[in-house]
């Protein structure tokens, strides 16, 4: 029996693995709709809508000289915070784009066992702490279904 | 290659505050002449025998408290009697004894005075009977473990820390039998009531030695020590009726120490013993 931690865990943001990753988690929920009827004893469901969510932590670095690591940190939260487009109109910024996340676990195959996901960022949030490194934390949400799964 | 025994290490301190002033308004009546001594509405354990206080009025007006001096503040020892009386000397030996002729001569003052007292570090003395002691650097590991490592990471720079313990036998006055602990010494009782201190806080600047030269080849050989501002975090004292009484204090650094290495400097002293200090208050170092 093989189990994984996270040694075996990767991240893929945008076709790209991703440096410095603490850690990443997915979960689905698929809402439930009680399809009761007259006479019936137990509660009876049927599946309703199914939405993903995720998120993953990476530590904020700043690449040295000669370095090719991109500091996904700041990818991501540079996609969530935009500087409006002009100081006369505060309430515009460039839209979001989406991300696309992929979530591995290697288990020795080319590809792994995956899930990838095209999703809108929901929160992203980095902070500063006396004796911690900073990192930013990222919460997204899947743009329907998952592209790929395989897990 | 040298094996060092633990008879070159010792620990030096100086009594501080953390920063606190204490403050009171000093009536005529407060004042004995007679008797040297005078009293203070705070609560008189705040200040220990052998303390260094800065005394000085709040609005600048001149002191009236020292009988002829014309000045607004003053820079003393105090002995503190067990009615909480204070008296003021000029010298820290002095100051221990709580001898009534060597008190520094008092004068009511003419109206009310508000006063404030500042502990003034004292200069550092060696810990008395000191039987061992430890002191602990620790630098924190901060994990940047990323997925994918098989070995868990660490960034070299995380935040340093200081900590250790002292275990001494206890004394707490100095006796006239001649076994070398006079006043020049701290005894093991001032961290004992250290701790206990409100207000002003357990802090002690420390020096930690690890090795220091014997008497003929001071000047010549390097000491080596730990330099820092310690708190008092905790203090046993351990009573067993066929051994000796000990006080164990254990305490932590705060702020940046370091370990000192080299000759120690020297400074140009007055009669007393005191610094000759300088305009920004530093001493006036001689040359090695």
């Amino acid at each position: 029996m093989t189990y994984f931690t996270g040694t075996n865990g990767s991240l893929e943001i945008d076709g790209q693995r991703a440096a410095r990753v603490a850690n990443w988690q997915l979960s689905a929920n698929t809402g439930l709709l009680p399809v009761i009827s007259l006479g019936d004893t137990d509660n009876v469901v049927t599946t309703g809508i199914t939405s993903t969510t995720g998120t993953c932590q990476l530590f904020y670095y700043e690449a040295l000289p000669g370095e090719s690591e991109r500091n996904d940190a700041s990818y991501l939260l540079n996609t969530i915070l935009q500087a409006c487009i002009s100081p006369d109109d505060p309430g515009k910024a460039n839209e979001r784009s989406a991300v696309t996340f992929k979530l591995i676990i290697k288990d020795g195959t080319t590809e792994g066992k995956r899930v990838a996901v095209n999703a809108y960022i929901q929160s992203a949030s980095i902070g500063s702490a006396v004796g911690a490194i900073s990192s930013a934390q990222i919460v997204f949400q899947s743009i329907g279904a998952p592209t790929e799964v395989a897990i | 290659m040298t094996i060092h025994l633990g008879y070159g290490g010792s620990i030096q301190i100086a009594r501080e505050s953390a920063g606190q002033s204490l403050s009171f308004e000093l009536c005529s009546d407060d004042v004995n002449v007679g008797e040297r001594r005078f009293s203070v509405d705070f609560d008189y354990s705040l200040l220990r025998t052998g303390d260094r206080v800065a005394i000085q009025t709040t609005d600048r007006q001149n002191l009236q408290l020292l009988d002829q001096h014309e000045y607004p503040d003053a820079l003393c020892y105090v002995h503190v009697d067990e009615a909480g009386g204070i008296r003021l000397y000029r010298k820290f030996f002095d100051a221990l004894n709580g001898d009534k002729s060597k008190a520094l001569p008092l004068m009511r003052p003419l109206q009310k005075r508000q006063i404030t007292f500042d502990l003034y570090s004292n200069d550092f003395r060696c810990l008395a009977q000191v039987q061992d002691y430890e002191f602990t650097t620790t630098r924190s590991a901060i994990d940047i473990t990323k997925l994918g490592d098989e070995f868990r990471e660490s960034y070299a720079n995380g935040l340093i820390a200081g900590q250790g313990t002292a275990t001494c036998f206890w004394d707490y006055k100095y006796s006239t039998c001649g076994d070398g602990i006079g006043p020049e010494s701290e005894l093991p009782h001032y961290l004992a009531q250290l701790i206990l201190r409100t207000q002003l806080g357990s802090s002690f600047l420390g020096k930690f030695f690890l090795h220091r030269p014997t008497n003929k080849d001071e000047g010549k050989e390097d000491f080596l020590f730990y330099e820092a501002r310690c708190i008092i975090t905790n203090c046993v004292m351990a009573i067993n009726p066929s051994e000796p009484v000990m006080t164990k204090v254990d305490f932590i650094t705060t702020g940046e120490f370091k370990l000192k290495s080299g000759i120690v400097d020297e400074y140009l002293l007055q009669e007393s013993g005191d610094k000759v200090l300088q305009e920004d208050e530093s001493g006036i170092l001689l040359e090695a």
